[in-house]
């Protein structure tokens, strides 16, 4: 497999001095656990020297797309469709951190570049499951209070490690020295003002999944080995009590 | 008429010295396969009589019986035999007196040779080795005593000279097996001692004096650090076969005596067998304790860590650097400097460390702190006291260096009856505030001297960016980097620690004290004040003008036991049957210290950990502020 891994300018949030993004570090880690053989890691934007260190990490080819800071998603997009980034054809998997520490990072640019290039998108993925099927995924979702739940991606798939993910690779001062950053200039369209207010869409009322537990909906009822259209129809029932879906009849709303 | 026999001996012990020669050919074409360090060999070898006599008999001289022992039987055997060999002399064949010269010089290596038999007899102490240790008094044994036996024919019955024959076969006999003891057994301490002690890494250590800072790495070169024998440089391929297995190390290395995966002395023999491409079987001495197995094999060229190799990984991270091996060699070999090197190897190299240690070098790469707090928040402690800060635009006497301890509660106590304390004096001193990162002596011990580098940089331009006299601090570790390692990278200034200022203050009438009456007080040397930076009277003559009582702990000074907060031991996840500073305080309990006093936040730490009861523990500047009288 091949694999992209995005990172972004990270600064220490204590002392504020440049520094690898934990996610991003595992993210590396995360590659050499699902077996990735070909590894890159992109920033969009220029090359600065605390991006050597990921190298120690693992990551010893690193390109910076100098001018793409303008509008990451797009370089980054570009970047990943068009660009030979592999001389074996395409990436199957853009890694990124859950979380940035730059100063302006939103946190919504996996997503942003999931949808660029029409890819799924796994979130908060701490560890590799058994995979099962080739051409999918099986990741360990890694929720609050220490949950993990399984999903399974199709691939190309952008995939986001949080931190606490326990993938932490070895850092190498060797392998730092060796890591070859490179820098290339891009040219992005500037963003329209339009699209920078973003979309304007009604109010869509969120549905109170907490609100609604906390009325006593007499917490589910306990089925063993049911028929899988009755549990189905008891879930569908459950979910409906506590507010989370529309009433039956009731139109979805659009 | 000296007859066949006399001139046969002779001719044995020429035979004898050709075959020492030859078997000296693969060990020195052994160590050549080594890093090149070019030494002078003639004037080294022109400094061993005195480096022997003096600093090698220092040590030697400590184990009770050691150096009679040593000076009978090698003296005897050595002079004896050269006696001999001068018997290829005609007229000295002739002559009694010579022979009995001969025989005394012999009967005086019998005797050496009863006190090497009895170190092992009737029982073998742990920190001695078997295997070939053991024939080695009757090689000795036949050697000299065929020796006595030769001249004795000649004084007595000078015309029978032929009853020499029986003798002679004795010393035939005894020569091969101190041959193979020198080509192929301990023995070869003689050989491989010399030329180290000719071509040591630190020629500054001898006649007294001190040498403890590590190189620096040159991090450009390809391989940093040590992972296969090869990487040692040749001098030090050449210690490692000048180790003679006694044990010293062993007996006063604290992580063995807390059962940490680490002996010193097994260390030494594991590279010096990977370099000899020999088994593991071979070492007949004790293990590193509780240390899982290894493969055991090892050669010039392969690595010489790993549960696939010579050494476990275990024993590099369980080393508190503490040098009391280094202290008590009477070879005087480095193993800090090697397992320093073993560990550059490592963490550079394959970026092996323990977790813990990984998290503290990870922090310091990015926030110039081991722990990862604000350096805003270094001062905290001192919040009360309201210390200036240095700019670069202000100018003060001291400079205070406040460490990694200062974040702690405990220790920032001790740093407020410092500052108390400067204050009575009259001192003008400041801090650097937030501009204070970790000095990266934690990076370095642990190998990382890529981060050591980078954060020694940074403070070195600092500090040269400040106007100060000089520099006082009381954390031992960052005196050590500050003065001794720093010059090497281009900073240098004057460095003391704080008891060796506020002796100072005191002998100089600025700070007035009135010994207290307090139960007796222990002092407890931290190393790198003590053995690192030879200050052991200026923390003694303070406690004696601040209290009454004062004790010693049966290993104080040079001898002193470590805490087990050094070395980034703390950091390393080490496993261990007991607690280093546990067995500290019951040193200091066994004679009847009270109070313990410490001069490090290392020492103050590992010691105040330990569970009561125990005696207390309090900083020599918290005692002297207690014993302070107004001017």
């Amino acid at each position: 497999m091949k694999a992209v891994i995005l990172l972004s300018a990270g600064i220490d949030p204590v002392s504020g001095r440049p520094a690898p993004v934990p996610g991003e570090i595992r993210a590396i880690g995360l590659a050499h656990e699902l077996g990735v053989t070909q590894m890159i890691g992109l920033h969009a934007g220029p090359a600065s020297p605390v991006l050597t260190e990921y190298g120690g990490y693992g990551l010893t080819h690193i390109l910076c797309l100098k001018g793409g800071g303008a509008d990451p998603v797009q370089a980054l997009a570009g970047v990943v469709k068009t660009h030979a980034l592999f001389a074996d054809g395409e990436p199957d998997l853009v890694l990124a951190a859950a979380r940035g520490r730059g100063g302006s990072d939103t946190g919504l640019l996996p997503y942003q570049l999931a949808q660029a290039l029409g890819w799924p998108i796994a979130t908060d993925i701490g560890a590799p499951m058994e995979q099962t099927s080739p051409g999918q995924l099986a990741l360990a979702q890694f929720r609050a209070r220490g949950a993990v739940k399984p999903v399974s991606v199709t691939l190309p798939c952008v995939v986001t490690v949080p931190e606490t993910a326990r993938c932490v690779p070895a850092f190498v001062f060797a392998r730092q020295r060796e890591t070859w950053v490179d820098e290339e200039v891009v040219t992005v369209h500037p963003v329209s003002a339009e699209e920078e207010a973003g979309t304007l869409r009604p109010y869509r009322r969120r549905p109170k999944l907490i609100s609604g537990a906390s009325k006593d909906s007499g917490g589910g009822q306990l089925m063993v080995d049911p028929d899988p259209h009755e549990a189905a129809r008891a879930i569908v029932a459950h979910l409906r009590a506590l507010g989370v879906l529309p009433n039956a009849g009731q139109a979805p709303e659009a | 008429m000296g007859g066949r026999t006399g001139l046969l001996a002779s001719g044995l012990v020429w035979g004898m010295a050709g075959a020492l020669a030859a078997s000296a050919v693969p060990m020195v074409r052994r160590w050549r396969k080594g890093k090149a360090s070019p030494k002078d060999m003639i004037r080294g070898l022109a400094t061993v009589p005195q480096r022997y006599l003096v600093d090698v008999h220092h040590a030697v001289e400590r184990r009770k019986g050691a150096a009679p022992m040593h000076a009978l039987v090698a003296g005897g055997t050595l002079a004896g035999s050269v006696a001999l060999a001068a018997g290829v002399i005609p007229a000295l064949r002739e002559s009694r007196l010579y022979w009995g010269g001969v025989g005394v010089f012999f009967v005086t290596a019998i005797g050496g040779t009863y006190l090497v038999w009895k170190r092992r007899n009737p029982r073998k102490p742990s920190w001695l080795s078997g295997g070939r240790f053991l024939w080695l008094p009757d090689a000795l044994l036949a050697w000299n005593l065929g020796g006595a036996l030769v001249a004795l024919v000649h004084v007595a019955i000078p015309e029978k000279s032929g009853v020499a024959w029986v003798p002679l076969a004795m010393m035939v006999g005894g020569g091969a097996g101190l041959v193979v003891q020198v080509a192929r057994g301990p023995m070869r301490h003689a050989f491989s001692g010399v030329t180290w002690l000719a071509a040591h890494s630190r020629p500054e250590r001898f006649g007294g004096g001190r040498s403890t800072d590590l190189r620096p790495l040159d991090l450009a070169a390809p391989t940093l650090g040590t992972l296969v024998p090869g990487d040692f440089a040749w001098n030090i391929l050449a210690s490692f076969d000048a180790c003679i297995e006694c044990g010293r190390c062993e007996q006063h290395c604290p992580a063995f005596a807390a059962g940490q995966r680490l002996n010193p002395k097994a260390l030494i023999q594991g590279l010096a067998l990977s370099a000899r491409s020999e088994d593991v079987s071979a070492y007949t001495g004790s293990p590193a304790p509780h240390a899982p197995p290894t493969a055991g094999k090892g050669s010039m060229t392969s690595a010489i860590i790993g549960a696939d190799a010579m050494i476990h990984p275990d024993t590099l991270w369980a080393c508190t650097t503490c040098r009391s091996c280094v202290e008590q060699c009477p070879m005087m070999i480095e193993h800090v400097d090697a397992i320093v090197d073993l560990r550059r190897g490592q963490t550079l190299m394959l970026g092996e460390v323990r977790p813990g240690a990984a998290d503290a070098l990870r922090r310091l790469r990015d926030t110039g702190e081991s722990g990862g707090r604000p350096l805003s928040a270094r001062a905290d402690g001192l919040a009360g006291e309201n210390v200036p800060v240095l700019t670069e635009e202000d100018e003060t006497d001291v400079l205070l260096w406040l460490g990694d301890g200062a974040y702690e509660l405990r220790y920032a106590r001790t740093l407020r009856a410092l500052v108390k304390l400067l204050r009575l004096a009259g001192v003008k001193f400041a801090i650097l505030g937030e501009a204070e990162p970790d000095c990266g002596d934690l990076a370095r011990r642990l190998g990382d001297e890529a981060t050591f580098q980078g954060l020694a940089t940074e403070v070195i331009g600092t500090l040269n960016s400040r106007r100060f006299q000089r520099i006082v601090t009381a954390d031992p570790h960052a005196l050590n980097v500050l003065k001794n390692e720093y010059p090497a990278l281009g900073g240098k200034w004057e460095v003391v620690h704080h008891t060796t200022f506020l002796d100072e203050l005191v002998s100089a009438g600025r700070l007035k004290l009135d010994a207290r009456d307090l139960p007796s007080v222990a002092y407890h040397d931290p190393c790198y004040l003590g053995r690192y930076n030879g200050e052991f009277d200026a923390p003694r003559r303070l406690l004696a003008a601040a209290c009454k009582t004062t004790v010693e702990m049966e290993r104080h000074g040079k001898q002193s036991m470590c805490c087990g907060g050094g070395g980034g031991n703390p950091v390393s996840d080490v496993d261990a049957e007991l607690r280093i500073p546990d067995i500290r305080m019951g040193q200091a309990s066994e004679v009847g210290a009270a109070i313990v006093a410490v001069g490090c936040p290392g020492c103050t730490a590992m010691l105040e950990g330990v569970p009561e009861p125990r005696p207390e523990v309090k900083d020599i500047a918290e005692l002297v502020l207690e014993a302070v009288v107004p001017a």
